[in-house]
């Protein structure tokens, strides 16, 4: 759908988009990374404009918003994903620890150790479900077997799939469900211990039951790690967020705490996606 | 008059009758092929096939000779292919330069293969003689590098194919997690293609196992076998140019079928391990 049908479906006026943005942020010695005025280019079409995300610590902050609104985007910029594409190319700050994210300084595999990602679609590597979680504390560490089966094991556990595969360590990654899969590359971005874990619609691609398993799992790691969530599922929005931030036509809306979000939204968009107006 | 939908009706049972005759007479062609092989080649068949050379009856000096140069042009083959399929893939993106590369290789894919001997043969001869050796021209080292550049464009093409197939996201997730471009290519996208590269060798060695024309200007050909790799610095014999040599000769025909059906077997088999992997590898 183009803008115009966007808007004229859900009767907002051209001349209203980014006019006014409604955010409630963290308090903001608690953030531990955000984007401020962050815009984002595919070639010469752009699809962020001046976006802010507050991430707190050790919080759920999950994005929603109609298809194309440029949520995985957003999510794409903070680990640098994007810019194995020649062509796509951020502007503004994106601030992580202090430091400057965009910053030609910023060396970008120290910034993926300590930021992990999860995929929309499972991605095991083609290897046994034991070298899948090692690989990448083998990038960074060196450890002895012991050290490197304890990790497996932990990692493997947090992801709520240890049970499942503890017999078959050396079996393919790529031979297990799909749902299997998922908690085996959240047990790969975990093994590395990052202190925030993207997730990229984690569960858009898997039955219910492996969705619901794979949220219990994300629960669980609500208390270790900082965690951003892109969903299209706004119950699970509900269900597992501290914070949203609900996203329109490549423009940060409104962000706040998930109730208040969810039971009071101050943006008329806002309200009309929640409720299921449209989206 | 006909109606329209019996006209259609006519038309369509011609068009499949003509497809289907079209097909028959491909495999009938192949049949016949493999009939008049095992017919004129079969009987010729013995253990001394394999333990005598040429000039005894058998085709020792030619089944050693093809195997060390498809070998050796085949390694030669894999590690070019096999990086330059991956540069195309992974890293010349859009670029004129890559466009230009690919369009190269489209047209050593379909280059006479006589030429290719000519133009090793050349080579090694400019080379040879200005470093003072033009005897040693006529080589299995020649032979094989002729081998291997037929087999270069091929193995290009299925890596390049090969790993286009792999899905981003994998390309990704290795990035995701800190390694590096290079890391992720080793250790995940031809791991993750490896079926498909795996294939694609073995097709080109299929290929080149049965090709006579680069071998007449290189590796020449040689009554005895070899014994040790440094014989492969002399001229070396091959299957197909013994078919070449022994059809020549009337005593020696039924040989010539016999050294035909050994390199139409193996070509067979060689294909027949190619599909299955190919068929395992999409799975």
């Amino acid at each position: 759908m183009t803008e115009t049908a966007v808007r004229a479906a859900i009767d907002i006026p051209a001349n209203a988009t980014g006019e006014e943005q409604f955010m409630t942020a963290p308090p903001s010695d608690k953030l531990v990374l955000e984007t401020r005025g962050l815009n984002f280019y595919y070639g010469t079409h752009q699809t962020l404009f001046d976006v802010n995300l507050p991430v707190e610590k050790n919080k759920v902050t999950a994005l929603i918003g109609p298809s194309g609104c440029g949520k995985s985007t957003l999510l794409r910029t903070l680990n640098r994903i994007y810019s194995l594409y020649p062509k796509q190319r951020a502007e503004g700050e994106i601030v992580f620890d202090g430091s400057e994210v965009l910053s030609s300084a910023m060396q970008v595999d120290k910034l993926r150790e300590r930021i992990g990602m999860v995929f929309q679609k499972p991605t095991p590597f083609p290897m046994s479900i034991y070298d899948n979680v090692a690989f990448g504390v083998r990038l960074y560490h060196k450890k002895s077997k012991a050290q490197m089966d304890e990790i497996v094991e932990t990692s493997l556990r947090r992801a709520a799939l240890w049970d499942e595969v503890k017999d078959k360590l050396s079996q393919l990654g790529t031979g297990l469900s799909g749902g299997q899969q998922q908690r085996l590359c959240v047990a790969r971005g975990i093994a590395v211990e990052p202190e925030i874990l993207l997730l990229d619609e984690p569960a858009s691609a898997l039955d219910p039951i492996s969705t619901a398993k794979l949220e219990e799992t994300l629960a669980q790691l609500k208390k270790d790690f900082t965690i951003v969530i892109v969903t299209h599922n706004l119950q699970q929005a509900a269900r597992l967020s501290d914070y949203t931030g609900f996203m329109f036509l490549g423009k940060m809306i409104e962000f706040g705490p998930t109730a208040e979000l969810f039971q009071s939204p101050r943006a008329q968009r806002t309200r009309d996606y929640v409720t299921g107006r449209f989206g | 008059m006909m109606s329209r939908a019996a006209n259609r009706r006519i038309a369509n049972t011609i068009f499949t009758v003509s497809c289907y005759f079209a097909a028959m007479i491909a495999v009938v062609a192949l049949a016949s092929l493999f009939v008049s092989l095992f017919w004129n080649g079969f009987s010729g068949l013995s253990l001394s096939t394999f333990t005598k050379d040429s000039q005894q009856g058998g085709l020792l000096n030619g089944i050693l000779g093809s195997l060390a140069m498809c070998a050796l042009g085949m390694v030669f083959a894999l590690i070019i292919g096999i990086l330059a399929g991956t540069w195309l893939a992974e890293y010349s993106g859009t670029s004129k330069l890559g466009q230009y590369v690919r369009f190269m290789n489209d047209v050593l894919l379909s280059a006479p293969s006589i030429l290719i001997g000519l133009a090793v043969y050349t080579y090694f001869y400019m080379v040879l003689k200005a470093a003072g050796y033009p005897q040693y021209t006529y080589s299995g080292i020649a032979g094989a590098t002729a081998l291997g550049l037929l087999a270069v464009p091929i193995v290009v093409r299925t890596t390049e194919d090969m790993l286009n197939l792999q899905p981003s996201a994998l390309r990704e997730a290795g990035v995701a997690l800190g390694a590096s471009r290079g890391l992720v290519i080793r250790q995940i996208i031809w791991r993750s293609a490896r079926t498909g590269l795996l294939t694609g060798g073995l097709l080109a060695f299929a290929r080149i196992s049965g090709e006579t024309a680069p071998l007449l200007f290189t590796a020449l050909g040689n009554d005895a076998h070899i014994t040790k790799l440094s014989d492969l610095g002399d001229k070396v014999s091959a299957l197909p140019l013994l078919i070449n040599s022994l059809y020549q000769l009337p005593d020696s025909v039924s040989l010539a079928w016999t050294a035909a059906l050994l390199i139409s077997l193996a070509v067979l088999v060689v294909n027949i391990i190619g599909r299955v992997l190919a068929a395992r590898g999409a799975r």
